[in-house]
């Protein structure tokens, strides 16, 4: 699980208390280790629901963030029924060790849409845009 | 070259610069709504039943 243009929900929790949930798109499945301390086995991109006027006005102000519509994913069951259009933050990339949080497949995002974000990250790198890295403190090596 | 697994292109890493520091994931979500509501267990209020020996709680949630 959690493959190169997978939708996850991720469940986060700080000190076993749930602070949310949140879906992701998988965008490399490959493992690795952020600056020699914390471990990881995928990156994802946050993507935030765009269900109103209002959400879509202030989420379209950032620079690193793409629209994502509906029609963008293929969701499975019932989460088809709750399928808005979304931005992905393509700028901060998330670092997780899938052995460490609870989530659940609910989708992926279309292969040719998955290709526009790539584009979109490269060019966001050619204009000189640092990319964030969040790491979860949990995954630090010692 | 553009690397592919099954239909999904891979991003080459090589093209990123990263920020100096990184950033913790509840520090990244702080403000991040949740997409599915978080039920809460509240304790409002507390009382010790000494003849069965236990406390007894009120809850809502």
């Amino acid at each position: 699980m959690c493959k190169i243009g997978d939708i996850l929900l991720i469940y986060n929790a700080r000190d076993r208390v749930s602070v949310g949930v949140h879906p992701f798109v998988v965008l490399d499945d490959t493992a690795g280790v952020v600056r020699g301390v914390y471990g990881y086995d995928f990156i994802g991109l946050l993507m935030s629901s765009a269900d109103t006027d209002t959400k879509i006005e202030k989420l379209k102000q950032f620079e690193g963030n793409f629209p994502i519509s509906p029609d963008d994913k293929n969701l499975g069951g019932q989460w088809q029924e709750r399928n808005k259009a979304a931005y992905l933050k393509a700028d901060q990339f998330f670092y997780f060790d899938k052995n460490k949080i609870k989530y659940l497949k609910i989708g992926t995002l279309s292969p040719e849409i998955f290709d526009l974000v790539i584009e979109f990250i490269e060019e966001l790198a050619e204009k000189g845009v640092r990319f964030r890295q969040i790491i979860d403190k949990s995954t630090r090596i010692d | 070259m553009i690397r592919k697994t099954d239909g999904y292109r891979r991003l080459d890493f090589s093209k990123i610069a990263f920020a100096d520091e990184t950033v913790t994931m509840d520090d990244a979500l702080k403000n991040v709504p949740s997409a599915e509501p978080i039920s809460k267990i509240e304790i409002t209020k507390v009382k010790k039943d000494y003849d069965n020996k236990c406390v007894k709680l009120e809850i809502s949630y």
